[in-house]
């Protein structure tokens, strides 16, 4: 089972994302190999360990024999569906039965993942039935397992100090390819927001033979139903008391993403069923509007934004004597990252509903819920409105909210000020962010306003490329005893802003020291200065200054010298396939403008050095500039600048002009020669 | 300056005492404890343990029953948020049969100093989080409420046990680094223990003594259950006995990280262990809990769940077998047969224990086992058609070291097999690892020392990674037509063939293209490549790449020769080491490159050649480039001749690579000839 499937059936949980994750994930580059990774990683696994397993349903018996799947569906693929039925049995507004019975035919070992089975449930979700069937190419059914041999573990999503969630698993661990796995699954749902979604293709790589998904629910239960990229066979039958839905395809051929491609939930079909009127935790709320949404929140909130007195003072001491309003929000805000830290404890209705503002006074920590609650509540003592705001974090989220379907896409929570019309939106997860920055994490998406008359879906800030600039500066000189000094001043703002920023905040001296160390492209050098400063705390800017000191640089007894281009910021290479099928897409528009000075050391003259050269195209710009001072200094400017954007696989080619031209020229050397 | 004098002689008297006890107690705190300083080794510590005491003795509980008690009292420093972690804490507390470790006493406080002052926040322990991790392990969990940078948190409290065969271990060393670390144990003289202890931290203090006291208490024997089986009526005894005394301390012991070439860091933490080892009860015979060699092969080999059923008659074995083995075969030509078939079809689980845990016919029917079922099976499989093999148990190098000494089998985790040929040649085979040739070991393996099971005995054997040589060749050869066309050929060692076979199999040209462009000169783009040997598992693989480069044509061109490197970054980045750097096997590695200066160029320089010898013969490095009448011939070798290092080596070593990387990237210097 792939991560994303599920990602729109997580049901109990605004308790995913703490942007702290997304900067403490430096701390431990050491234990990945990719600094970046391990986010995404963790993040994904958590989508894994909320989702609601499907149960297993009617009795099906079918020929899994391999040689049946037709030659069209084994086309790139590693998995094929060979059967799926989901079956959702609504009794009343917080009882549902799902039973979900599915087949896999594992074709090779990177078909493997389906066969690690997870079921997971949690105070709101008992699994009653759970059973794993196993045949061999020709069908012939070779291991049967019960519920009892899986294992039974609580989960750890690597961040939380505790879930209620809990996990069944079992490893099916088999390798005579073709094989198939068949899982049946019983699941019981007492309170629940979503209906479980149906992603028939549910990975790359897989594809479905025939899968179907049958609702049904009392006559008066009303939903909302879309379908996303495919029109599946429909139909509803009515009994006096009953309605059944069901919903068929067949046939599905795989799907592969592509690097600078949409993801896969962008690509492949689904549906989402809205219930129109839910109940969790003893709450009964609606999907009809957004509007309504927001006021089952209002209620899960309601009075628990008391502060204890010497909060109360505290906050009025600090800004009783300030007249501005955005003065005021940004002292509470920097109070609260001051005073209190992330910790994130998701037990029963607490994975919806906030720990209360007095908890968070006396404790000093808190969830996103429990922080976000806790500043409009101080906010609120000043006298500043502000509002709890539901949020699909996570830079591959950003276009997850369809905002004409009402529906809980959410797993974050942040808090924004209206303040007369200059909306400033606060994080109140990070100690470390500026106010009113929303980066990859949390910018340019919809979020929903829990507004006291309900819920309100507004759009968060984005940055342009003005914003996202990276500007360095590079001081280059060699001295007598042949060793090369760079001075290197950077200026980091934008979204380009958050990976320093991380450095600077989640490692110690040392550990930065050996990070750059470790991701600084020159062969041999030891770093000698590494400062990082915020020059505006409250803007998203910051600015990294680096000595490097590469001890023997001039090989000795050569006559040459060579100084590269560009030490620090070259285009990498990618492998993009010949035969692309996705459009090309670009997320942020950028701009780096990179500066090298270089002092000529005495006795060398210039033997060669690249022309200037210029690029323009309809994703960006590239220039290169060389000029031989009269000072005796070569100084070089490379800018270059990147367009967001989704572009046509027809312009695959002249993309790929462009990036390789850059290529070529951030290779190239200046060359001295002695005189 | 009499004074100065005195108090210099103060200070040189209690230096010249050791400090016997840490001055830190719980609860007694004042405002000069915050000004705590870290060790030099960790100068910037993001927290620092101040004090961590344990303590482990045997009481009566108030059922009268002997039971272990340990006790522990920990205050840590938090320097800054990124030490807030060590403010969440995990108690662990085991499940058996018949009781559970049960939490006692349990006190914490968070300490701040608030204008001079010290604070206290008492912990409420109803913020305690119970996880009931699994069968045998329930998790207690806190966080300390009210941190922020500067707090000093502490917490003290008490396990009762009725497992007394394990004595809490005691870990010195760990992420934080810790000022004082102590552990006191007392052991009544009728229980004998092993203690074992690891790693390079000097003790501060190591004392043992003993007093005599008379101890009354109820021998409950089901206590030793996991020993001797069944429970047995109880009897009260009252005994006069001593009790011995131990104590350690290790003061300012720095962090340990995880770095480059190290086994598993738990093979390197300084560290305290207990093994139960044999009771004597007054007037009563000696028990052995702990047995010598030859008692445990005994056991073993009568063990249900070890060696019980690999010599019996497995007639099943006929049954399932989907093949014939023709008996009359040579023994080499059988063991092969049935080795591959078992690697094949058999897919390992995860699991760290060597035992059985179901029975072998179930392992070979459902085609699945941990890496021990599989190579018992495999040793039931050969014994069966009277291939004389026996077992072999051993810990792998990501587990940590087996004692050379003691039999402690918790420390094993993996068994191989051992076969016995005519004309006393062995062959030892592994088959849980796919894709091994028959008669190889995984690298995991080789980590010193391992037992032999035979009839009466484990007979030590030695596996150590200084018994495998890699060898790689790389030949390169220029030739000019209408481009430079160079032909790498590539010649891999064993393991290193493994490597590019598990990552390259199945996969198509495209790719294998892409995952080779990125290994050799960016300059050089590859044309097509031919791969010999990737399917076949038994040979090493040999790679032909057919790389073109466009003709030179500027006035000069700098060419470097290294096409192929063979270090790309120094894998060696902290500045110093705190334990021994362990390469998985020696190796050699062979690069050479002839070209003709090219039409119309003559050379302008060369990077000098050079021989570099490290440590003597340890390693050696060469790079022998000559110009015969424009005629380029290059060489270049490196070869490591020991895989373990001393910490003392680091440095050197670090050095030698540096020097590598550095003259890998000279180039040669080509001049257009004036014509």
């Amino acid at each position: 089972m792939s991560h994303q499937q599920y990602l729109y059936i997580t049901r109990n949980g605004y308790q995913v994302y703490a942007y702290q994750l997304f900067l403490t994930n430096i701390r431990n580059w050491k234990t990945s190999n990719v600094p970046t990774k391990p986010i995404i990683h963790i993040v994904k696994k958590l989508f894994f360990i909320l989702c609601i397993s499907l149960l297993p349903f009617a009795a099906h018996t079918q020929n899994y024999a391999a040689l049946l799947i037709p030659d069209s569906l084994l086309k790139q693929a590693n998995t094929v569906k060979r059967f799926e039925e989901i079956k959702v049995s609504v009794s009343g507004l917080n009882k549902a039965k799902v039973n979900r019975k599915v087949a896999y035919t594992i074709l090779n070992e990177y078909g493997n993942h389906f066969t690690k089975i997870r079921s997971f449930y949690d105070d709101f979700e008992k699994v009653n039935e759970l059973k794993v069937k196993l045949f061999d190419a020709n069908g012939k059914l070779i291991r049967s397992v019960k519920k009892s041999e899986f294992s039974d573990e609580s989960v750890y999503d690597g961040y939380s100090l505790a879930l209620s969630a809990r996990v069944k698993k079992y490893d099916v661990n088999f390798k005579q390819y073709p094989f198939t796995v068949e899982i049946e699954e019983e699941n019981e749902w007492k309170g629940f927001l979503r209906l479980p979604m149906w992603n028939p293709i549910e990975d790359q790589y897989l594809s479905v033979e025939e899968s179907s998904y049958i609702l049904e629910a009392p006559q008066d239960y009303a939903i909302h139903a879309k379908y996303n990229r495919f029109q599946p066979y429909f139909q509803i039958d009515s009994t006096s008391n009953k309605k059944r839905y069901t919903w068929s395809v067949k046939h599905l051929t795989s799907m592969q993403t592509e690097i600078y491609g949409p993801t896969l939930n962008e690509l492949a079909p689904s549906l989402v069923i809205v219930p129109q009127k839910f109940e969790y935790g003893n709450e009964i709320g609606s999907m009809q509007t957004w509007n309504d949404f927001g006021n089952y929140f209002l209620s899960l909130n309601k009075d628990r934004d008391q502060l204890p007195v010497n909060i109360k003072n505290t906050v009025h001491a600090l800004t009783d004597t300030v007249s501005e309003a955005k003065r005021k929000i940004e002292i509470l805000y920097s109070y609260l990252q001051k005073n209190t830290r992330y910790i994130s404890v998701q037990l029963g209705i607490g994975g919806l509903q906030p720990y209360t503002a007095s908890y968070v006074a006396e404790n000093k920590y808190g969830d996103c819920k429990a922080l976000s609650n806790f500043m409009v509540s101080l906010l609120k003592e000043a006298g500043i409105k502000s509002y709890y705001a539901l949020i699909a974090a996570g830079e591959e989220n950003a276009n997850k909210v369809i905002p004409d379907l009402p529906y809980d896409y959410f797993n974050h929570v942040i808090t924004c000020v209206p303040n007369d019309g200059d909306t400033m939106w606060l994080e109140c997860t990070s100690q470390t962010s500026p106010p009113n920055y929303m980066g990859t994490f949390t910018g340019n998406r919809n979020a929903l306003l829990i507004t006291d008359s309900g819920g309100r879906l507004v759009q968060t800030p984005s940055y342009s490329s003005l914003k996202n600039e990276q500007i360095r500066k590079v001081n280059a000189a060699i001295t007598n005893t042949g060793m090369l000094i760079l001075n290197v001043l950077t200026f980091f703002s934008g979204i380009n802003y958050e990976y320093p920023h991380s450095i600077m905040h989640q490692l110690n001296q040392t550990d930065k020291i050996e990070y750059l160390n470790a991701h600084v492209n020159l062969p041999t050098y030891t770093l000698n200065k590494c400062e990082y400063i915020l020059p505006q705390p409250n803007l998203p800017e910051i600015s990294e200054n680096l000595i490097i000191h590469c001890d023997n640089y001039v090989i000795a007894n050569s006559k040459r010298l060579f100084i590269a281009l560009n030490f620090f910021n070259k285009t990498s290479k990618n492998n993009f396939s010949t035969e692309r099928k996705t459009p090309i897409v670009i997320k942020y528009t950028t701009k780096n403008i990179d500066t090298l000075s270089f002092k000529i050391p005495d006795g060398y003259d210039i033997e060669s050095m690249p022309n200037a050269a210029h690029i323009e195209s309809e994703f960006g710009t590239y220039s290169l500039d060389i000029t031989n001072k009269k000072n005796g200094t070569i100084e070089l400017i490379r800018i270059s600048t990147l367009n967001a954007g989704t572009y046509k696989v027809t312009a695959l080619q002249s993309y790929k002009d462009f990036i390789n031209k850059q290529i070529k020229l951030d290779q190239s050397n200046i060359v001295f020669i002695k005189k | 300056m009499k004074k100065i004098l005195v108090i210099l002689l103060l200070l040189l008297f209690i230096q010249g005492n050791a400090q016997q006890k840490s001055s830190v107690k719980f609860g007694k705190i004042t405002k000069e404890d915050f000004n705590v300083i870290p060790p030099a080794s960790d100068s910037d510590a993001n927290a620092i343990i101040i004090a961590d005491i344990g303590e482990s003795n045997f009481r009566t509980n108030p059922q009268s029953v002997l039971s272990l008690k340990y006790n522990r009292f920990s205050r840590i420093k938090l320097v800054n948020s990124n030490g807030f972690d060590a403010a969440t804490i995990t108690i662990p507390l085991y499940k058996g049969d018949h009781s559970t470790e049960k939490l006692e006493d349990f006190k914490a406080f968070t300490y701040n100093l608030v204008n001079g002052k010290v604070e206290e926040t008492k912990v409420n322990s109803s913020t305690m989080i119970v996880e009931n991790y699994n069968k045998n392990w329930v998790f207690k969990k806190i966080t300390f409420p009210n941190i922020s940078p500067g707090s000093i948190i502490e917490y003290n409290y008490t396990i009762n046990s009725d497992f007394f065969t394990n004595i809490q271990p005691w870990t010195f060393q760990g992420n934080y680094p810790c000022l004082w670390s102590e552990y006191n144990v007392e052991i009544p003289e009728f229980y004998n223990y092993i203690v074992v202890s690891q790693g390079y931290q000097p003790f501060h203090i190591k004392e043992e003594s003993s007093y005599g006291t008379i101890l009354n208490f109820v021998q409950r024997l089901e206590d030793l259950a996991r020993t001797y089986g069944e429970s047995q009526p109880s009897n009260r005894i009252s005994i006069q006995a001593d009790i011995q005394k131990y104590k350690w301390v290790m003061k300012n012991v720095p962090s340990l990280k995880e770095e480059a070439f190290t086994t598993t860091v738990n093979n390197h933490i300084a560290k305290i262990e207990f093994q139960l080892n044999t009771i004597k009860y007054p007037n009563s015979n000696i028990q052995y809990v702990m047995n010598n060699w030859n008692k445990v092969a005994f056991e073993l080999n009568n063990d249900d769940e070890f060696g019980a059923s690999l010599y019996k008659n497995n007639y099943w074995i006929e049954d399932l077998l989907p093949f014939a083995i023709d008996t009359t075969m040579p023994k080499i030509l059988i063991a092969k047969k049935l080795y591959e078939f078992v690697r094949n079809n058999f897919t390992k689980k995860y699991d760290n224990s060597f035992y059985l845990h179901a029975s072998l016919k179930d392992i070979f029917k459902n085609k699945t086992g941990s890496s021990s079922e599989i190579n018992l099976l495999l040793t039931a499989l050969l014994n069966h058609y009277k291939v004389n093999t026996q077992p072999i148990i051993l810990s792998t190098r990501t587990h940590g070291k087996v004692h050379e000494f003691y039999p402690l089998l918790s420390r094993y985790n993996h068994v191989i097999t051992q076969v016995n040929l005519e004309n006393d040649q062995t062959i030892y085979l592994d088959a849980s690892v796919p894709n091994l040739m028959f008669g190889r070991l995984p690298l995991d393996c080789f980590n010193g020392q391992a037992r032999l099971l035979t009839k009466d005995d484990l007979v030590p054997l030695n596996f150590s990674p200084e018994t495998l040589s890699e060898n790689s060749y790389t030949n390169v050869f220029i030739n000019e037509g209408d481009k430079l066309e160079a032909t790498i050929s590539r010649k891999l060692g064993f393991y290193q063939s493994k490597v590019i076979r598990e990552q390259l199999n199945h996969t198509d040209t495209k790719k294998q293209m892409n995952y080779f462009a990125t290994k050799i000169n960016p300059d050089f783009s590859i044309d097509s490549l031919l791969i010999d040997s990737l399917n076949t598992i038994n040979e090493s693989i040999n790679i032909d790449l057919y790389t073109s480069f466009n003709k030179f044509t500027s006035d000069i061109v700098y060419f470097n020769p290294f096409l192929v490197s063979f270090v790309e970054k120094n894998p060696f980045k902290s500045t110093n080491r705190l334990y021994p750097v362990e390469m998985p096997y020696l190796s050699n590695d062979v690069f050479t490159l002839s070209m003709e200066v090219p039409k119309g160029y003559a050379i302008e320089e060369l990077p000098k050649s050079i021989r570099y010898n490290y440590n003597e013969n340890e390693g050696k490095f060469e790079y022998i480039l000559v110009n015969n009448n424009g005629f380029i011939q290059f060489k270049s070798v490196l070869s490591l001749n020991k895989a373990n290092f001393t910490r003392d080596d680091y440095n050197s070593l670090r050095d030698f690579f540096s020097l590598i990387i550095a003259k890998q990237n000279e180039k040669i210097v080509f001049k257009k000839i004036k014509s």
